[in-house]
């Protein structure tokens, strides 16, 4: 007989391990990391006119990759459960909403994160012209700026993900799937996104923590507001 | 005495334009071996996943009884024609996961499953790569390590194969198991074969347009009767 289902966090462990294996043993996720990210840096960097591209415009450019192919991992991740009708089943089990919100969320902040991290790599690869103030820097100082841009990423990627499981769940009843994920998510994210490469700006430019801890704040404003509202709504739009 | 899974009372369900269920009230005790007929489109399985909880209803009520709506999900399970598997997973991962949902993971009970549903050979193998009848087994194997007291059948014959449909016959027929032992206290069952779904049952339910008629114990309905009702 089924026993305390929903109600412990093994229930949690199993749905997080699910999502994991869904995210990494894919191909999914990869596709989308390499195809994607690597690609729109490619086309930015060879169409944009070199001599306007400044620090600036490449923390633009930066932040509009990992939000665009956050979506699309987002998207590709969401069609597991819009293909499947797999999680009537998950719901039959009597797994709590919050709980698998949540661990879709993590699972995607950890994918995400993964994604942040690589981008960095490749955008000071590619741009490293338009960033030589920062790579010229001593040790100590790109140690600072690389950890302020991590700290930017994952706290942006956390309220990507938060943001995005509301949204593929409020998508899988519907007949528009795809348009309502861009049309839902694009407008709500651009506050977070704002902050984010403000945040970015700061550590590249070497100012150490000053005048970063606004934006640091919105941020997590952001992930607190979208965490908040994922438990509290995520069973009410998981009905059908 | 049996006890009372839910009771319902006026239930509706619209999809878009269409009304699937306009009408129903009912209730479903332990010892409730129920066959739900009605034509294509009568609002059979949208009255299945309304009362297993999939749907919520538009208007009206489901009371669960004295063990509520979250342990009435503990003890349900849904067989339907529809997949509702990770297509990305390996078949022993989808029952892993499951079983894990469903409390605790045994993989001797997994790997039994498999083989008693025939699926031993394909447990490593991704579900995408399955076809129709195998992934009617695999729901089969994921029922049996759920071990439900109550069962929604929403036409669970669809894709199997001989082996497969007398497997799923006995387990109808002998409401449950004796290895992994596992007791059927009660089910709904919705088939397209008439005489099968008539001769497993001991009440009929009878959906006509979205409304749910009276309910009738099988013999107060002769099969010559029900199928006339239903052409």
């Amino acid at each position: 007989m089924k026993k305390d289902v929903g109600r412990s966090w093994k229930v949690f462990y199993f749905l997080f391990q699910k999502e994991l294996r869904l995210y990494f043993l894919g191909t999914s996720f990869y596709l989308v990391s390499a195809v994607l990210s690597g690609g729109l840096f490619l086309l930015f960097r060879f169409t944009y006119p070199s001599e306007k591209l400044n620090q600036e415009t490449s923390i633009s450019i930066l932040w509009a990759v990992h939000l665009i192919s956050s979506l699309f991992s987002l998207i590709a991740s969401a069609e597991w459960e819009w293909e499947s009708n797999a999680m009537r089943a998950v719901k039959l089990s009597g797994a709590e909403g919050y709980f698998v919100f949540l661990s879709k969320s993590i699972a995607s902040f950890f994918s995400l994160t993964l994604l942040w991290v690589l981008e960095i790599f490749v955008w000071l690869v590619l741009f490293g012209s338009e960033n030589s103030s920062l790579l010229k820097s001593p040790l100590n100082q790109i140690f600072t700026a690389v950890v302020q841009m991590l700290l930017a990423g994952a706290v942006a990627s956390a309220g990507i993900s938060f943001l995005g499981q509301i949204t593929s769940i409020l998508a899988l009843h519907s007949r528009f799937k795809h348009v309502l994920m861009f049309i839902v998510f694009f407008p709500v994210s651009i506050p977070l996104i704002i902050a984010a490469s403000a945040y970015t700006r700061i550590a590249v430019s070497l100012k150490g923590l000053d005048g970063g801890f606004n934006f640091i704040s919105l941020e997590l404003a952001f992930c607190f507001f979208f965490l908040a509202a994922g438990f509290v709504l995520y069973d009410v739009l998981w009905e059908e | 005495m049996s006890i009372e899974y839910l009771k319902f009372q006026n239930l509706q369900k619209q999809f878009a334009y269409h009304r699937a269920v306009k009408s129903a009230t009912g209730c479903i005790c332990e010892g409730d071996y129920i066959s739900l007929f009605g034509i294509n489109g009568a609002g059979k399985s949208t009255l299945l996943y309304l009362l297993a909880g999939i749907y919520k209803p538009d208007k009206g009520a489901i009371e669960y009884g004295v063990q509520g709506k979250k342990n009435f999900h503990a003890l349900m399970h849904l067989l339907s024609h529809q997949s509702m598997f990770y297509a990305r997973l390996t078949a022993e991962q989808n029952l892993v996961f499951f079983q894990g949902l469903y409390g605790n993971v045994d993989t001797r009970e997994i790997l039994f499953a498999l083989e008693l549903t025939g699926l031993s050979a394909h447990r490593s193998k991704f579900i995408d790569g399955f076809s129709r009848g195998m992934i009617q087994r695999l729901m089969i194997a994921r029922m049996i390590l759920a071990k439900p007291e109550f069962v929604f059948f929403d036409e669970p014959f669809t894709g199997l194969d001989m082996s497969g449909q007398r497997l799923l016959l006995s387990i109808i027929k002998n409401r449950g198991m004796e290895n992994p032992h596992w007791k059927i206290k009660g089910y709904i069952f919705v088939d397209h074969d008439i005489v099968r779904a008539y001769n497993f049952s001991s009440s009929i339910w009878y959906i006509h347009k979205g409304e749910l008629q009276k309910p009738y114990l099988r013999s107060e309905l002769s099969i010559d009767k029900l199928g006339k009702m239903l052409t």
